[in-house]
């Protein structure tokens, strides 16, 4: 097969279908098929290194199929952490807490290791060259929002205090992680070629919060300029007897009869 | 703090600081700003508004249905996603001006929209990671009583 077309059927292809099943799942009410279809492309998204090795794209692939793990890990474990809370439903036992505590720190001790060990993701013999985008990224991208968390929680929450402190602690891991990577050779990556990610990772960050927030001032002016265009609304007539009698009587039926007040 | 501008004065502060505290420690390191960094904002700006102006347009024709599926906004967004298409394209075309390491126009793009892909997965894994250990921390107190239990 040639080498364009390996790539559009067995990465571009897929990639397509994660979108597609996202939006037909969140759109039907025969929620599993677009499920089904998402699943199919995730997988052959994953395993696109394989199917179609001439196309650069597919590094993007492979790191997927090497986070995988790590992330699963901490959607289980912050999922116990959550409802092994004080939450009202499906609550679980208390010490679900703590597994839930201890495995998002395996899961973020694990990309640690992927920075500092040799089980740094690899692509074609060298460092996946998306890797080195994804993890100053996710790192600038925690220190960022868990402080936003921090302060929304003291200045928007009531005795919120003891939770802010706690979003504040992930922050300061995050950023210490950070500095370490920035002043600590990893094992393939040096600490001079991450800073130098890094700004790449502001840039990217700054353009997509930018570039995102464009398009939805431009969506809130386009549906603004159409709404501005419709014809007012008509005023209605007002209820008729028989309407109020209608009205009262299913009113009647739900607040029940005045013995019961 | 009590008002709600400065609550978003606030909230603004703590979403760019620490980015600008990292950059800012690299710079006492002895790095400059790179060159490239650059064509990456410039770059990571075009292709994330054309792809949520492409995610807002699906949506638009979903939710519509209610409306009688008006045609205008849809064209509206159409015009406005291929003017940043165009002048993504036409950016692009200018020799070094926001070309990477690729070869071709067709190329630099294909590379833009997964390297947006997976900084655009490495945010949302961080958000679901902040918001998650969010709701833990409030969850984690036991709730106060809204009102005192009547004797």
């Amino acid at each position: 097969m040639d080498s364009m077309l390996g790539a559009a059927l067995l990465f571009w292809l897929p990639l397509l279908m994660i979108a597609f099943g996202i939006w037909i799942s969140s759109s039907l009410t025969k929620k599993y098929i677009g499920r089904s279809i998402s699943f199919i492309g995730l997988a052959m998204v994953m395993i696109s290194p394989l199917t179609a090795p001439e196309s650069d794209s597919t590094a993007a692939g492979q790191l997927l199929l090497n986070l995988l793990i790590p992330v699963l890990v901490m959607c289980w474990g912050l999922y116990g952490m959550v409802f092994g809370g004080h939450v009202p439903i499906q609550r679980l036992p208390r010490s679900s807490r703590w597994i839930g505590l201890g495995a998002c720190v395996i899961a973020i001790t694990s990309l640690g290791l992927m920075h500092w060990s040799i089980i740094t993701p690899m692509w074609r013999g060298e460092i996946n060259p998306y890797w080195i985008v994804f993890w100053p990224t996710f790192l600038l991208f925690t220190i960022s929002i868990s402080s936003v968390a921090s302060v929304s929680l003291l200045t928007l929450g009531t005795d919120r205090l003891d939770s802010a402190l706690r979003m504040g602690v992930l922050g300061i891991v995050a950023a210490t992680i950070t500095i370490s990577a920035m002043t600590i050779n990893g094992a393939i990556t040096s600490a001079e070629a991450f800073r130098e990610h890094l700004w790449m990772a502001s840039a990217d960050i700054l353009g997509i919060v930018i570039g995102a927030g464009s398009a939805i001032v431009v969506f809130t002016i386009v549906i603004w300029t159409y709404e501005n265009t419709q014809p007012t609304p008509t005023v209605t007539t007002p209820p008729s007897t028989e309407e109020y009698e209608h009205v009262a009587a299913v009113i009647a039926e739900n607040l029940g009869s005045a013995d019961n007040e | 703090m009590s008002d709600g501008k400065a609550n978003w004065r606030w909230l603004f502060i703590a979403a760019f600081l620490p980015i600008l505290l990292m950059v800012l420690f690299d710079v006492i390191l002895g790095h400059s700003f790179p060159e490239e960094a650059f064509k990456r904002f410039a770059n990571a700006l075009l292709t994330s508004y054309v792809l949520m102006g492409i995610l807002l347009t699906g949506n638009l024709f979903f939710y519509a249905g209610s409306r009688q599926r008006p045609l205008a906004p849809i064209v509206g967004m159409g015009i406005a996603i291929i003017a940043g298409i165009a002048i993504t394209v036409l950016l692009l075309s200018q020799d070094d001006l926001l070309m990477e390491a690729n070869g071709s126009v067709r190329a630099q793009i294909l590379h833009n929209i997964v390297h947006m892909l997976v900084s655009a997965g490495a945010m949302a894994l961080s958000a679901t990671l902040v918001i998650g250990s969010m709701f833990a921390a409030i969850v984690s107190k036991k709730p106060t009583p809204l009102f005192d239990e009547e004797e």
